[in-house]
């Protein structure tokens, strides 16, 4: 297919697309309606206006790219990569109206954010911007991070996971796709029952702090969907600081490892088996990781004198390396400071901690601690090779949801995807030195794109070079669906230039 | 690709008219450019340096940006400052807390959607204000409303002791400067009519894409 | 055996170990000899007593460590780890007591980077030492480029047992059948090329000003210091000093020819030139030196740094060829590496440095090999996930023959890839943990494991003791490749237990 698309190719893959659009276009609405209520009439017609545009065209791909074919593997990534390009073509119409985006390419890029969980964002005056389109942006968040987890559920989980190269976390047979709809099911429900439960008490962290009901309310929620889905964007520029609270900072914490965990995980748990938190390798592999990268987070403040009690270096420490691992993005210090006063070694870290992520099968990005945790078996297992007698039987298990052998094709898929996300990094990190920027802050910036964190030094701000906006927005995509389906997206639209020329 | 373009094209020709007011210069203040080595008297932290002990010197007029460019130089120190309230006043007993914006939006050019001149992100610093200065504020900034200004006499806290925050404002005294108030966001006309077209149109075809799918 | 090593097990590594040293004793009389030739007594002195301590080991180990027991695959990694270990300990003695070293930690530091090929220095006052002492550094690259083991070899061979041995020295390629013709085949290509290059890098040198004296000195240490890809040079400026487009040239031909295995050389020497163009290592190398320097030329281009083009063409292009070979030679002060070039060029060093050059070869670094068989398997993973089975095919890359790529293999190169790039991280984190900023603690990092010696400033004789230790870590298991450390550690860990 690949090499020679037909024209069933394109009609199935657009099919599909334009589902995708038709929803967002839908959920469009619930800002509308929020603006209606807020009184905030230009915001409630853009809504209108966009919702329209994204029905409209998304019912004109179905009605009119109708075919019976099967979807492949290779079809569903593509459609999932195209959706990922062009719905948010439709869905920054809101935000560019809201007046606050200096070019359509700018409400681009945030809505290309949202949805990719990222958030950096290119937005001016987020404190006047009104909150049907603050809801919006949130709202752009919770569907591209939910939508990437049935994803990685279904499409991933099939016969895609054979290759050793995509993670779903799932614990079922690799060999046959799963049931989409149990699993779209257990995701809503599972989401429900957090947002009660998160928003809730949010919404009393908020009222202690101090703000309104309904304010406190507002905030409470779009934090959830914040912290939840890894995405990140704040309702306010000094994104947590803003609400003083380290109550609420705490329930954050806990929303944003929640949001880590893959949904297999969370399956696990909702079922009673709570010892898979225990036992699980992806589970382990963070804990370690975040344990160490504190410890050494910890050091290079102490002996950048960055915080000199425990007190704050502990608030402060974790929760931005909470917030990096789990590669959400928000912050309880400005930006500016991990330049300036956090030394060398502790931004060195968080980078890191962004670069591994989170779980696979979760909304978090990174290369995802099961390949880092297969990786370290599959070197214990080297290193066992090495140093017992030539013919010792060498077996290496590793435990999700049931204990499961190690097998050379799940390493090497480890090593390769390892290594496809080292290079896109650097990559991007490349290109903004090129434009002048610090290697360390292009290298963390990069980091933050590529692993959809959203954390940033100030290289991603309006006046940001357009080529490196381009270039993030790519990296933005790259990362959230793991290269494969952008490759295969790329490799669809080489076959249709070569096709052309 | 074409019906990109065209919604592009669309999409641009219904956005807000430029403002009365453009300021002149770049987009955005130097400040926010990374690139830029901030030229602080004090050198950045390093690891195994120890942070030398700044005497107390006052800063007439500072900004966030310099603030956290060079925040070892005014750790400690008296500084005056002003920024428009946003968000919220956080009573906490004898104290409040508010976050203060000193950039283009709040004084100069005023808040999007208002007019076209983009300057960046909102710069601001939090800050502890006492009781009897919170309780003259009348407007938070929020959108739709100018929040009040404040000028404030504080001291620049990098790591505030007694509440753990970072880098804010140990307010001793200040003024509201400016009242704000509520800002004009009225319905614009060539929206509306697209929006009037637009909903039938959708509508219409919708039901007629239904219809077309039942008879397949 | 490494489940519970016995005493024998202990002999057979601890006699082979000594025999190694011997060597290094023996090696080091050259030296002393002409320091007495040359007038300096004292320094002579310092490498005779140097010379009698390895050999005292040596003979006290071939005496009381005495062994039936062959020696086998791990033994032989083990030796290696702590040949390498062991050997700079004795090399240090005699740079300790020329006086220029500040503590016995900085004159085993660079007996280490001399042993390894690396290249970092931390000699106080190097343009005033002795010239004995100064060859001495540099035999210390021939010494641990040819490979301590093989000298052990060529005059102490004892046959099949010492396979083992070879392999653990990081040179998977058996070039010959039989070990010892191996160890006498690079012997004589090592000879053919010094004396060819050291004529032509006489000539060179005479031309650029020096006189015929101090030039063929300068020559013999330069050329040395270039086939084994090490880069200590005579003085301190490095190739710089010499202000000689021709005496770089020169340098560079003789790196590249140190940074080809002796497998590709041993079939350029049967007269099978064509090897040169059609072998995947050296496509790969090719590909990776273009594009790096082309993406430093850009860097340059963009910071302005250099008026002419052939200026940037000069300075860029040896820089590539010195960092991608391994060796280290400097015609840019290493300062001004961070200074004077930009962020881009700097960081296509760092990459060249990363990457490597042939496996097989006296360089360093990942080599080219294993990004060559990392790039197909990644490219065929892909294709198998996207295309449809039957068109997946098989993945063959060349190496003297066709080779078809088996999952082993693959995965050996993956795993070393990785653990390499792991080294170089966690030596940056060194770095930052004493203050410094990323990029010059990542660039110091990746010349120390993949020892190739350039300094952008890092290492001087006032570098921290941790940090001079974390560096002799790297040089030390970048040189051996993970593998015989991975070895060593078991074995030490092994005993130990059995011990309590």
């Amino acid at each position: 297919m690949l090499f020679r698309p037909d024209e069933r190719d394109f009609r199935l893959i657009g099919f599909y697309a334009g589902k995708v659009l038709f929803g967002v276009g839908l959920v469009m609405l619930l800002p509308a309606a929020l603006a209606i209520v807020l009184g905030e009439g230009n915001d409630a017609v853009s809504f209108v206006i966009g919702a329209c545009l994204a029905v409209l065209v998304g019912q004109a791909s179905q009605t009119f790219l109708r075919s019976p074919a099967p979807l492949s593997t290779s079809h569903g990534l593509t459609a999932v990569a195209l959706s990922y390009f062009v719905v948010p073509f439709f869905a920054c119409i809101p935000l560019l109206l809201s007046g606050h985006y200096a070019s359509y390419l700018d409400a681009y890029f945030e809505s290309v954010s949202a949805f990719a969980t990222t958030s950096l964002t290119l937005v001016n005056d987020l404190d006047h911007l009104s909150r049907s389109v603050k809801l919006w942006r949130q709202l752009m968040q919770m569907q591209g991070g939910l939508g990437i987890v049935i994803v990685v559920l279904t499409v991933f989980a099939g016969a895609a996971g054979q290759s050793g190269l995509l993670y779903s976390g799932e614990s079922g047979d690799e060999r046959t796709a799963p049931n989409v709809l149990p699993i779209v099911r257990f995701v809503w429900r599972l989401t429900l029952v957090y947002g009660v439960a998160g928003t809730l008490a949010l919404w009393a962290g908020m009222i202690l702090t101090g703000l309104g009901p309904w304010e406190g309310l507002f905030h409470a929620s779009a934090l959830f969907m914040a912290a939840f889905d890894s995405g990140g964007f704040s309702l306010h520029s000094a994104n947590v600081a803003f609400y003083r609270s380290t109550l609420v900072e705490a329930i954050l914490m806990v929303l944003m490892v929640a949001g880590a965990f893959s949904f297999a995980l969370h399956h696990q748990l909702w079922q009673g088996r709570s010892r898979e938190l225990l036992r699980n390798i992806e589970t382990r592999t963070i804990a370690a990781s975040i344990i160490l990268i504190f410890v050494l987070v910890g050091i290079g403040l102490g002996r950048s004198m960055t915080f000199v009690d425990f007190g704050p270096l502990l608030r402060h420490g974790l929760f931005q390396l909470v917030s990096a691992h789990t590669t959400t993005g928000l912050t309880t210090i400005p930006g500016r400071l991990l330049v300036t006063d956090w030394g060398v070694l502790a931004p060195a870290m968080l980078v890191t901690a962004m670069a591994i992520g989170g779980m696979a099968g979760s909304t978090a990005g990174g290369i995802k601690a099961i390949r880092i945790g297969l990786l370290l078996k599959g070197l214990r297992r080297d290193t066992r090779k090495v140093l017992l007698p030539e013919d010792a039987v060498i077996v290496e298990t590793y435990h999700v949801t049931t204990d499961r052998i190690l097998r050379d094709e799940q390493v090497r898929g480890a090593a390769t995807m390892l290594l496809l996300w080292l290079v896109l990094y650097l990559t991007g990190g490349m290109l903004a030195v090129f434009y002048g920027y610090d290697v360390t802050l292009a290298l963390f910036e990069s980091v933050s794109a590529g692993s959809s964190t959203g954390l940033t030094v100030g290289i991603v701000r309006p006046s940001l070079e357009w080529p490196l906006k381009l270039a993030f927005i790519v990296q933005m995509v790259t990362g959230r669906l793991e290269f494969i389906a952008v490759f295969a997206l790329a490799g669809y639209v080489v076959s249709v230039v070569r096709g052309r020329v | 690709m074409l019906v990109l373009l065209a919604l592009g094209g669309f999409a641009e020709s219904l956005r807000h008219p430029r403002g009365d007011r453009p300021l002149s210069g770049s987009l955005d203040p130097a400040a926010a450019d990374p690139r830029v080595e901030p030229d602080c008297p004090e050198p950045p932290a390093r690891e195994g340096q120890p942070r030398r002990e700044v005497d107390t010197v006052d800063f007439e007029d500072v900004t966030s940006g310099v603030l956290f460019d060079c925040p070892q130089t005014y750790d400690h120190s008296v500084v005056t400052y002003r920024g428009e309230v946003v968000g919220a006043v956080l009573p906490r007993g004898s104290h409040a807390w508010v976050h203060l914006n000193d950039d283009a939006y709040a004084e100069l050019s005023g808040p999007l959607p208002t007019h076209r001149d983009f300057r960046g992100p909102n710069t601001g610093v939090g800050a502890l204000i006492p009781r009897e200065l919170a309780e003259q504020i009348r407007f938070v900034g929020a959108p739709g409303t100018r929040g009040d200004v404040l000028e404030v006499i504080a001291t620049f806290q990098r790591v505030d002791d007694a509440t753990d925050e970072v880098a804010i404002l140990r307010v001793s005294r200040g003024v509201v400067t400016r009242v704000g108030g509520p800002y004009e966001r009225g319905l614009l006309p060539d929206r509306a009519i697209a929006a009037a077209l637009l909903v039938p149109v959708t509508a219409g075809f919708l039901a007629w894409a239904r219809r077309v799918d039942r008879r397949r | 055996m490494l489940i519970r090593p016995d005493q024998n097990d202990l002999r057979v590594i601890g006699l082979n170990t000594g025999r190694v040293l011997l060597g290094v004793g023996l090696a080091m009389l050259i030296p002393a000899l002409l320091g007495f030739l040359w007038g300096e007594p004292d320094a002579a002195t310092g490498l005779v007593i140097g010379a009698c301590i390895a050999m005292l080991l040596g003979l006290a180990a071939e005496w009381k460590l005495h062994t039936r027991r062959t020696a086998n695959w791990q033994h032989g990694m083990v030796v290696a780890a702590l040949s390498w270990l062991v050997g700079p300990f004795v090399g240090a003695i005699p740079l300790f007591l020329s006086g220029h070293y500040d503590s016995f930690l900085d004159s085993y530091f660079d007996a280490m980077s001399g042993f390894a090929t690396a290249g970092l220095s931390v000699m106080a006052d190097l343009d005033h030492v002795a010239d004995c002492v100064n060859l001495w550094r540099h035999m210390t690259h021939f010494l641990g480029g040819q490979g301590l083991v093989l000298l052990v070899l060529s005059l102490f061979a004892s046959g099949g047992g010492s396979v083992g041995m070879y392999v653990g020295e990081a040179r998977e390629d058996k070039i010959l059948p039989n070990v010892v013709r191996t160890a006498r085949f690079i012997w004589r290509v090592s000879l053919v090329y010094f004396l060819a290059g050291t004529l032509a890098l006489w000539i060179s040198l005479t031309t650029a000003g020096l006189t015929v004296g101090r030039a063929l000195f300068h020559a013999t240490n330069l050329f040395l210091a270039a086939f084994d890809t090490g880069g200590f040079s005579p003085n301190s400026a490095s190739i710089q000093i010499y202000h000689s487009a021709t005496v770089e040239l020169v340098l560079g031909v003789i790196m590249v020819a140190g940074c080809l295995s002796f497998a590709l050389h041993h079939r350029l020497w049967n007269g099978r030139p064509g090897e040169l163009l059609r072998d995947s290592e050296v496509r790969s190398l090719a590909f990776t030196t273009m594009g790096l320097f082309v993406m430093l030329a850009l860097g340059l281009a963009a910071t302005g740094t250099y008026d002419t083009a052939e200026e940037l063409v000069r300075r860029g292009l040896f820089q590539t060829v010195s960092a991608h070979s391994g060796t280290g030679f400097a015609n840019v002060p290493g300062r001004m590496l961070l200074t004077d070039w930009g962020e881009i060029a700097p960081a296509a060093l760092v990459f060249a440095m990363g990457l490597g050059g042939m496996a097989g070869s006296t360089a360093g670094g990942i080599k080219a090999i294993r990004i060559t068989l990392v790039t197909k398997s990644i490219k065929e993973q892909i294709h198998r996930m996207l295309l449809p089975p039957a068109a997946a095919g098989v993945v063959t890359y060349r190496s003297g023959r066709r080779k078809v790529l088996s999952a082993q293999v693959m995965r050996s190169a993956t795993t070393i890839l990785l653990l390499y790039l792991a080294l170089y991280l966690v030596g940056a984190l060194a770095g930052l943990y004493y203050g410094y900023e990323f990029d010059e603690a990542m660039f110091e990092s990746t010349s120390a494991a993949a020892a190739v010696g350039l300094s952008i400033g890092i290492t001087s004789p006032a570098m921290e003791p941790g940090l001079m230790v974390v560096y002799i870590l790297q040089m030390w298991i970048g040189r051996l490749e993970f593998i015989a450390v991975l070895v060593l550690t078991g074995f030490a860990w092994s005993t130990l237990r059995g011990r309590t």
